[in-house]
């Protein structure tokens, strides 16, 4: 089985009670975990119960189960009635739907996905401002800008606070306070407060969703907890239907998801993580010292994992060396604690999957003059890199999503082909926009825009090579596409689609046009656009599904056109007015209500890196991930602060100094409530915690390179309110890096 | 769908052929042993061979479906004016003939001087969810509640029917309900309070203005005219037989109202099916049947079945037994009973039903009749897909469900949008793919140029309207076809809107049908589709104008918000009897008198196979005659209630099926969740 020092351990001996196993990254941990079900089912020691495999994202649960299932499979084992692998919030689903009446509801409720989700927050902070116009102002520090710049920050403070205030109520919910409650609350709270609004956003938020039919992710885990709190029958049942119970990434695990397992699991828990990659306490109220602690309890067995063959033995130096220079040297002495002394070893000389060697040290760090020149860079690099070496794997981290857009720019003019791990990523999007198109299309099917948008996304090919190269000289040669674009803007659409007579009147069409592939591909396309045009639109859900079968969906884009189609009826008796238009400028808007499960479908088939394709993802999302080639760019000291003065996420340049961090007040203030305590000012906290959390983000990125690793950083608005600079960490593992270079 | 041959056993001629006093029985016997065939060949008998004058024979009957057999098998009979209605259709008739009677006995109904109306079951909602509505938003009423208003309208109204059903007082739902949960609390105490304020208002606002809902009508009905000793004896005398199928799906005034009948008729043949028992969502309580009717008549029973074979009954029969009784016997799979193994996604699986279906008629034999797909929402989603899969080799499915809105039919919503057009003061500005499909149909003009003139009509100011097509550009780019048919409605709408009093929505579409839209090429369809629209305009117009709002505008809204359309009769007839694959819900299908040769069921893994019955504002079991008020209803009691409904719903579903069963389920649900539910466990265990 190819099984190293601890997980030997686990698939052999752990049979009961508590066990963890810390691992370092690289060290296997779904390799191992998926190896003991097989064990366990394969022997039958899971019964009678199954095994519960709790993970953190989709597309980890679709990778355990295709592990374990061919496992079992070489073992001449079906079926998949023996394990269960879920996210916590798939669990949660399953427990409130056995009884929704408990928590006033019916098996009818959504969960709500994040872009709805946004959609509500936003629209119950605009009711909240009708009533509180000057409440809304307080905070801005914005005297002496222009109008224009004033009603850019309202908007950018609207948009703040929508995160602001979700990530308050979600606060709310976890600590049990119900929109009832928050209002009884503030009553005694100043007006100017902004926990004060807090409480009536959430009032109104709250009413908004429950309307609406719909439960957040954070009632999903507060109202199972309480339903198995206070259910005794309930309980009973999950723990008589799960044996085990296995926590995965148990690093990023909260304190209602932990108590969950725990009660579910009767005794017998298994966590698997690695509190050096904690790395989501910022967005769920997460702590990593629930997995430290469980590993410290004497009555848990602990394996641990600390061999990995993943890096080569130069990038696995740079983490520990991080590890150590974090440790001993951390510029804030509170945060020399955030990563543990645990130190990757690479694995024996004669075991079986060695660690890579490549010829040369291929770690390189460089700073840039600003960002669009540091991606430019990266890009450029990657190009170099795959020229080389076609078969090598790569991917670029940036540390928050609105990143991606420069280099999104620069792939898509290089015509680098690229992959990006988001649910809103263009890949993910295809079918829904490909619909968008054509709807939009037919909604208002005299707009030459609309008309040429549909068919680039649906009929043409991605380009045209021009046969007759030397005619036009480089300056004139314009693309084909773009030429068809230009003609059906200015000409009247039903001219050619509906030509009076029947034919089109080609003394019209330019002719270098006429001569084009393009012309003819818009030809050959016209039968097919008027079948979508003249199909009966007043049930729209057949004409969605007329669409996805003519432009030959394949399995995958039907699921999405399906999905589509049965959430439209479900959208229009929401809205009496909504019109195809609408349906189409919500299918085109790249974050949509179809993300979620577009991902769900995409994710089925599990994500593996491709030889030769970019894959762009945020440094949260590359977990779990690894590539032959990894670029950690944006490593500046606003994404990876390093010290108290350094810029942090959260803190607003819009706002006057004291509301300068409206999360911690928030925090601060609420905390100071409940406890009945003094006010504590947390904004020190809330920094000390986001240093050590980004200092783990940045070994995360590191540990996710086989063989090459490079990182980057840059400066911008030197000087101004602004400014941005390279992080201590950069310039700290740059120096680094000089040194073993020579 | 075809029929099933029945042989008339010597037994069975015996009961037909009863004498025409003292001959009170109850047929027993499990689904398709020909009971309703009995039946109905006595009713035949009683009419044409002892003569009895058809108005003496009251016939009760479940529903449209069971009626519309009775109409087609009893045609030439039909001598008198004839008693066959369901007990909602009787309690209306009777309310309505004996209106006087009522009113002397009430003293709720204030507005004495117009005839009574009857809510359907979506003016019902749409009342309850305008207070509901506007309670939540401006009262922050059910606070707590995570639930559409829709939802929680037709729950309230619901539990208004089945306390009335049950005889329960309709100030005690509340109470009853609170008092029966194993968890009580401040939230859920202050929720049902609520409902009851709500409903308490309702009904005295109802009742004040002489509209009754369903429950209304029947709690009149049993207080106000059964009470009434006039009355009674003259219904005693009225009434000399009596003729009930399937009275296991009774509900218990229903029970309580043949026994009440019972001493004074000649003669009485009821049809029991002793497996029935699925419609307890609609308030049918088949232990009150067994408590209340089953010994006051005396029983023959029937048991030779004609619908399935001996296999598929033996089978449904281990199926019941291992759901309801935890059996756990073993079935040796046969290539009757086929089960497909899961698909990864919903869409695939729906896919793959339609090409088995195909594969089913053109190379096993069957013609499209001959199948039935069961699925628990027969959603338009599963319409469709499975329905192009069979266009593509030339067949049809239809969906016996009622799920078709108003406005899916362009016809119907013709007449909407120019409904919009012509009343601005309504407020309702037609949406741009409205007024272009409006265009294109009376127009005849293509996509395109009807999408210019939507949008110049619908820029125009201060409201839409026709323009001037003579306007320069606009004549040019949109041609001149039809253009006197453009200059025609244009004035009439000019016209229409100068009138100081808009008529009543129902009168409009009424004219409007006649003025603008009847032409050569409306078929009959379409024609259909309108009236039906005109009818429950009339109808809903009639109900609402007495609460004193603008009846027309309300209708237009609800229109828009997707309510469902009317069935005609014809339309049903012709789903029964044509060639068609039928899709339909477990009910549905149920409720009909249907069978089928080949029964394909789809979702097996789903949960929704498991209904809970407790929802937040509710419990159908709670709000029954046989509940007692004194009990906590637990988990242990609604798990045991789910497993008998499914128990029953299977196999009476099962036992329809002559050949072959197929089942069919997927991974995922529609939302991308997984399925786990546990009747596809059931036939994992069982089958081997």
């Amino acid at each position: 089985m190819g099984l190293r020092k601890g997980q030997k351990e686990l698939v052999q001996q752990y049979r009961g009670g508590y066990c963890a196993i810390p691992a370092i990254p690289g060290g296997g941990k779904t390799h191992c975990l998926s190896l003991w079900a097989v064990e366990m089912i394969s022997n039958g020691l899971h019964k009678p119960g199954k095994i519960l495999i709790v993970t953190y994202m989709n597309s980890a649960v679709n990778n355990f189960k295709q592990r374990i299932s061919t496992e079992l499979q070489k073992k001449g084992i079906l079926g998949t009635k023996d394990y269960f692998v879920s996210t916590i919030h798939g669990i949660c689903l399953q427990i409130i739907k056995e009884k929704p009446d408990l928590i006033a509801t019916n098996e009818e409720f959504n969960v709500i996905d994040g872009v709805s989700k946004i959609h509500l927050i936003s629209s119950a902070i605009d009711e909240w401002k009708r009533h509180n116009e000057q409440e809304f102002l307080l905070y801005l520090d914005i005297d002496g800008f222009s109008a224009q710049k004033m009603s850019n920050i309202h908007k950018n403070w609207h948009d703040r606070l929508c995160n602001i205030m979700l990530s308050a109520i979600g606060d709310f919910k976890i600590k049990g306070i119900t929109a009832q409650r928050a209002r009884e609350l503030c009553k005694d709270i100043s007006k100017d407060s902004i926990l004060h609004w807090a409480c009536q956003i959430y009032d109104i938020y709250d009413r908004k969703l429950k309307i609406g039919g719909f439960l957040d992710f954070d009632d999903m885990l507060f109202n199972a907890r309480k339903m198995l709190l206070e259910d005794e029958h309930l309980l009973n049942k999950y723990q008589k239907m799960y044996s085990y119970v296995c926590e995965d990434e148990a690093q990023d695990s909260n304190y209602i998801q932990s108590e969950i397992l725990e009660m579910i699991s009767n005794g017998n828990l298994l966590k698997v993580g690695d509190s050096n990659q904690a790395i989501c306490g910022s967005f769920s109220s997460s702590d990593f010292s629930l997995f430290k602690n469980f590993c410290q309890n004497p009555a848990t067995t602990v394996y641990q994992i600390t061999q990995s063959s993943r890096n080569t033995k130069d990038i696995i130096d740079i983490a520990n060396y991080f590890v150590k220079y974090v440790r001993e040297r951390h510029p804030v002495l509170e945060c020399r604690e955030s990563l543990l002394p645990q130190y990757i070893e690479p694995v024996d000389e004669n075991d079986p999957r060695p660690n890579p060697e490549i010829d040369k040290f291929g770690i390189k760090a460089a700073i840039f003059e600003s960002w669009e020149d540091e991606a430019r860079a990266v890009v450029t690099k990657v190009v170099h890199m795959f020229k080389k070496d076609p078969q090598k794997t790569a991917a670029i981290l940036v540390p928050s999503s609105w990143r991606m857009g420069f280099i999104i720019n620069i792939l898509d003019s290089m015509k680098i082909p690229y992959e990006q791990l988001e649910n809103t990523s263009s890949e993910k999007n295809k079918t829904v926009r490909k619909l968008g198109r054509v709807i939009d299309f037919i909604a208002l099917p005299e707009s030459g825009a609309k008309l040429f948008d549909m068919l680039e996304e649906c009929f043409l090919k991605d380009s045209y090579e021009e046969n007759i190269n030397d005619s036009e000289s480089e300056e004139v040669k314009e693309d084909q596409k773009e030429q068809l674009r230009k003609f059906l803007k200015k000409y009247p659409i039903e001219k050619l689609i509906y030509p009076v007579g029947g034919e089109i009147d080609n003394a019209d069409i330019p002719d270098e046009l006429l001569k084009k592939d393009v012309w003819n591909d818009f030809l050959d396309s016209l039968h097919m656009i008027r079948e979508l045009l003249e199909f009966p639109n007043a049930i729209v859900e057949k004409l969605i599904l007329f669409i996805s079968e003519k432009l030959k969906f394949d399995r995958e884009e039907r699921a999405i056109a399906q999905k589509v189609a049965g959430d439209v009826r479900y959208l229009m008796s929401q809205d009496p007015h909504w019109k195809l238009s609408d349906l189409a400028l919500e299918l085109l808007s790249p974050k949509n209500i179809f993300n979620f499960f577009s991902g769900i479908v995409w994710e089925l088939k599990g994500y593996e890196p491709k030889p030769g394709v970019i894959t762009l993802a945020t440094y949260h999302k590359s977990k779990g991930l690894e590539w032959d080639i990894v670029f950690l760019t944006g490593i500046n000291n606003e994404d990876f602060p390093a010290s108290l003065e350094d810029k942090f996420v959260g803190e607003y340049w819009f706002l006057k100094d004291k509301f300068k961090n409206p999360q911690a007040i928030i925090k601060s203030q609420m905390n100071c409530l409940l406890n009945n305590q003094e006010f504590k000012d947390y904004s020190l906290d809330l920094k000390l915690e986001t240093i050590s959390e980004r200092a783990r983000l940045l070994y995360v990125g590191i540990t996710r390179a086989k063989e090459y690793l490079f990182l980057s950083s840059h400066e911008q608005n030197k000087g101004k309110k602004n400014q941005v600079l390279p992080s201590k960490y950069i310039l700290e593992l740059k120096r680094y890096i000089e040194e073993v270079e020579n | 769908m075809e029929g099933y041959t029945i042989i008339i056993s010597d037994n069975m001629k015996k009961i037909i052929q009863l004498p025409e006093d003292k001959s009170k029985l109850i047929l027993k016997g499990p689904t398709g042993s020909g009971k309703s065939t009995v039946l109905l060949e006595r009713y035949k008998y009683m009419v044409s061979d002892l003569k009895i004058p058809s108005e003496k024979i009251l016939i009760l009957l479940l529903n449209r479906t069971q009626s519309l057999e009775w109409r087609t098998k009893t045609l030439l009979e039909a001598s008198g004016a004839i008693l066959r209605t369901s007990y909602y259709g009787f309690i209306q008739g009777e309310i309505k003939t004996y209106y006087p009677v009522l009113l002397k006995n009430c003293g709720e109904i204030l507005n004495k001087n117009v005839k009574p109306v009857f809510l359907t079951f979506e003016a019902a909602q749409f009342l309850v969810s305008v207070v509901i509505e506007w309670r939540r938003q401006n009262q922050g009423a059910f606070e707590g509640v995570t639930s559409f208003t829709d939802r929680l309208a037709i729950d309230l109204t619901s539990n208004l029917v089945r306390a009335a059903i049950s005889d329960i007082p309709y100030k005690e739902i509340g109470k009853r309900l609170y008092s029966a949960l194993e968890k009580k609390d401040d939230i859920k105490k202050r929720i049902y309070e609520e409902a009851d304020d709500i409903l308490k208002r309702y009904r005295k606002r109802c009742m004040e203005l002489g509209i009754f809902d369903f429950g209304m009508a029947v709690e009149l009905y049993n207080s106000c005219l059964l009470k009434d000793e006039s009355y009674k004896n003259q219904l005693f005398k009225r009434i000399e037989h009596l003729i009930v199928d399937n009275i296991e799906e009774c509900v218990p005034t229903e029970v309580d109202f043949i026994k009440l009948l019972l001493p004074s008729l000649k003669t009485c043949l009821l049809g029991y099916n002793y497996e029935g028992g699925y419609g307890e969502a609609f308030g049918s309580n088949h232990e009150y049947v067994k408590k209340e009717l089953l010994d006051k008549v005396k029983s023959v029973e029937i048991n030779k079945t004609y619908t399935c074979k001996e296999f598929m009954t033996e089978f449904s029969d281990m199926l019941f037994d291992n759901i309801q009784y935890t059996k756990g016997e073993k079935y040796k799979i046969r290539t009757e009973i086929e089960r497909v193994p899961p698909f990864e996604l919903r869409s695939e699986m729906l896919e793959n039903v339609g090409e088995r279906i195909v594969n089913l008629i053109e190379d096993e034999g069957y013609k499209p009749s001959d199948i039935v797909v069961i699925s628990n929402y027969a959603d338009p989603v599963s319409e469709f897909v499975i329905a192009r899969e069979l266009e593509k080799r030339g067949y049809e499915i239809k969906n016996l469900t009622r799920k078709s809105r108003v406005i899916d039919n362009p016809f119907s919503q013709g007449l909407i949008t120019l409904a919009q057009l012509c009343h601005p003061t309504y407020g309702f500005m037609p949406g741009r793919d409205d007024v272009k499909s409006l265009l294109r149909m009376v127009l005849k003009i293509d996509p395109i140029r009807s999408s210019i003139l939507a949008g110049e009509i619908l820029s125009q100011r201060p409201f839409a309207q026709f323009p001037d097509i003579e306007f320069p550009g606009l004549v040019e780019r949109v041609g001149y076809y039809n253009i006197e048919k453009y200059e025609y409605i244009r004035e009439w709408i000019r016209e229409y809107r100068e009138r100081d009093n808009p008529l009543k929505i129902n009168e409009f579409f009424q004219k409007v049908f006649l003025e603008i839209l009847i032409s050569k090429e409306v078929s009959q369809k379409d024609i259909l589709e309108a009236k039906k629209l005109i009818d429950s305009a009339g109808s809903f117009v009639d109900v609402v104008t007495r609460f004193n709002r603008n009846a027309s505008r309300d209708f237009l809204d609800v229109v828009r918000k997707g309510i469902k359309s009317g069935e005609s009769i014809f339309e049903l007839e012709e789903k029964l009897s044509g060639n068609f694959v039928l899709l339909s819900t477990p009910v549905a299908y149920l409720a009909s008198s249907l069978k089928s040769k080949v029964t394909i069921i789809t979702s097996l893994s789903s949960s929704n196979w498991t209904p809970r019955s407790v929802k937040e504002i509710t419990n159908l079991h709670v709000l029954t005659k046989t509940w007692d008020p004194k009990e906590i209803y637990t988990e242990d009691i609604e798990e045991k209630n789910q497993k008998h409904y499914l128990a029953v719903l299977m196999r009476s579903i099962l036992k329809r099926c002559q050949d072959k069963l197929i089942t069919f389920e997927s991974v995922l649900s529609a939302n991308g969740y997984e399925n786990d539910g546990i009747l596809a466990d059931y036939f994992d265990e069982m089958l081997i």
